[in-house]
């Protein structure tokens, strides 16, 4: 009676065995037990295949034979072999090695547990992935992304030839002046022989003066061509916002469009990056200028609110932003042009998003605008009303008093 | 009127020049220029000006710079040209810009000449001198 009862059992046994051996080759991993020495005493279906050998010459040998491992193109040492990092008292190992089998070489996730069923004697569990094909995915994925950068600064770059050409017109104007006027003066003085010192002092400044704006227009635009990382430092951010009218004063001209600064009456110390602040500036006046072809009134204005005083989209982003006692600098650029449809303004800041494609928007404009304004703590965004113009506003937090006098204790 | 409108102290005046130009400098370096050359030098920044003086002071020539903020130079030649009291002023075109389309556009708002900035100077002088030839026999 015991006897047919125990034989059932052992039946039941066997069958549940079997079926639990069956479930384990079927998962990926690969799993090994090793006795305190390190050979194998059992491992399923899948790591006979990883290894490739058959299941009855696996049992038995050395893992550290069967699994020989590498690490950074290095063959490791028997010593650092997980298996006797477990056997050694290590309670568990987790680690990436590289395998090689039949001149292929394999990425492999370790990961190992020693155990003591019974006291004094030791074994060990290991479970091993193939993350070839992952790692190989990964690869993939971070070489397109790569590549994906290297466009976007390609991209970037060419945006920024882009405004360069639309204002190439306007440099050829604002540098020539200067040398219009430093030509007639050195005629003067070279030709006429101007005796009378006073003259000469006068025809001196004059020069002094056309060169300091050449330079000046010829600087600025070489800080809009250079790509550079950011460096903050307390500036103006009027001084900014006229820096970048002077670069379009000819075509603001051209094309009849009329400035009009609003701006508080006192400087505004910003933690900010001058070139690109200028780029951001440049952008949205070079927008405002192209959504007024038979001119208007482009109006820039500045004032220190509390992110509650703020309206309408740049408000809610600004709430999030600032802390509600924070001081914030508001810019708003506004023009008087045919506006935007209602329909694609949260769409405005997206990259490749253009109502310009055929006049060779790229999209990034924007874009590069609002990283760099958000490179600067700051939110930026965009209302507009169809027939009556677009105002983009931006904030930055105001610059602390003692912003300049960094470094002390 | 501003000090700049002072005749020359040179002996006798070869004519009157009005200067509308928004540049500062190229207003100054222009009327000493001129003044040396023993013309009379009127000056201005403004467009609007420029119009009422030479209605009220009948300059014998006038140089007008294109890129101003409030009219352009287009604008105020036309204007000049509209108008009876100043049509037969020679009119030279003082810009830095230069495309064909500009100067064909001074020729046929009826400038005499169009001088891309910057100029040599006895170029500049040279063509005054024709204009004012131009305006006494016109």
């Amino acid at each position: 009676m015991v006897k047919e009862s125990s034989s059932v059992l052992v039946q039941e046994l066997r069958a549940t065995l079997g079926k639990l051996e069956v479930a384990l080759g079927a998962i990926a991993e690969a799993i090994v037990w090793t006795d305190q020495d390190g050979n194998v005493q059992w491992c399923t279906g899948s790591f006979d295949r990883l290894v490739d050998h058959s299941h009855i010459s696996v049992l038995g040998r050395p893992l550290r034979h069967l699994l020989p491992l590498s690490q950074h193109q290095r063959l490791v040492d028997v010593a650092c072999h997980p298996i006797t990092l477990l056997l050694a008292g290590h309670p568990t190992v987790a680690g990436e090695y590289a395998f090689h089998r039949s001149n292929r070489e394999l990425a492999l996730e370790i990961r190992g547990t020693r155990i003591e069923a019974t006291p004094g004697r030791l074994s060990a569990i290991m479970v091993i992935r193939d993350v070839t094909e992952q790692q190989r995915a990964k690869e993939q994925l971070r070489s397109a992304y790569g590549r994906l950068r290297e466009t976007q600064a390609h991209l970037v770059e060419s945006e920024k030839l882009a405004a360069l050409g639309q204002f190439g017109a306007g440099l050829a104007h604002e540098v020539k002046n200067p040398l219009h006027i430093i030509s007639v003066a050195v005629d003067l003085l070279i030709m006429k022989r101007v005796t009378d010192p006073q003259k000469s002092l006068e025809l001196f400044t004059v020069i002094k003066e056309a060169v300091g704006r050449a330079d000046r227009i010829i600087r600025s635009l070489l800080n809009y061509a250079k790509p550079a990382a950011f460096r903050l430092a307390p500036d103006d951010l009027h001084r900014v916002i006229d820096a970048s009218l002077d670069l379009f004063r000819q075509q603001l001209a051209d094309q009849g469009v009329t400035v009009t600064r609003v701006l508080e009456a006192a400087p505004l110390t910003v933690r900010l990056d001058a070139e690109k602040m200028q780029q951001v500036l440049a952008n949205l006046i070079l927008n405002a200028i192209q959504a007024m072809p038979r001119g208007g009134r482009l109006t820039l204005r500045t004032s220190i609110r509390k992110p509650s005083e703020i309206d309408l989209q740049l408000g809610r982003q600004a709430a999030d932003r600032f802390l509600s006692n924070d001081a914030v600098v508001v810019c708003e650029v506004e023009d008087a042009g045919i506006g935007i449809p209602a329909a694609v303004l949260p769409q405005v800041f997206d990259p490749f998003f253009t109502t310009k494609a055929s006049t060779g928007g790229t999209g990034l404009g924007l874009s590069i605008t609002k990283t760099i304004v958000e490179a600067h703590g700051g939110v930026i965004g965009m209302t507009s009303h169809a027939g009556k113009g677009t105002t983009v506003s931006f904030a930055l937090p105001l610059a602390d008093r003692g912003a300049g006098a960094e470094g002390e204790p | 009127m501003s000090a700049g409108d002072v005749p020359a102290a040179h002996g006798a005046s070869k004519g009157t020049i009005l200067i509308i130009d928004d540049e500062t400098g190229s207003r100054k370096v222009l009327k000493l220029l001129l003044e040396d050359e023993a013309y009379e030098v009127l000056t201005t920044g403004d467009g609007e000006e420029g119009l009422v003086l030479a209605k009220v002071k009948h300059p014998h020539v006038i140089l007008l710079d294109v890129i101003m903020p409030k009219m352009n130079g287009y604008e105020v030649l036309h204007r000049l040209k509209s108008d009876p009291d100043t049509q037969r002023i020679p009119v030279i075109m003082l810009t830095a810009r230069a495309t064909e389309k500009d100067i064909h556009a001074s020729f046929e708002s009826g400038a005499v000449f169009h001088v891309e900035k910057p100029f040599e100077t006895k170029d500049l002088l040279q063509k005054i001198k024709v204009a004012l030839l131009e305006g006494q026999a016109g």
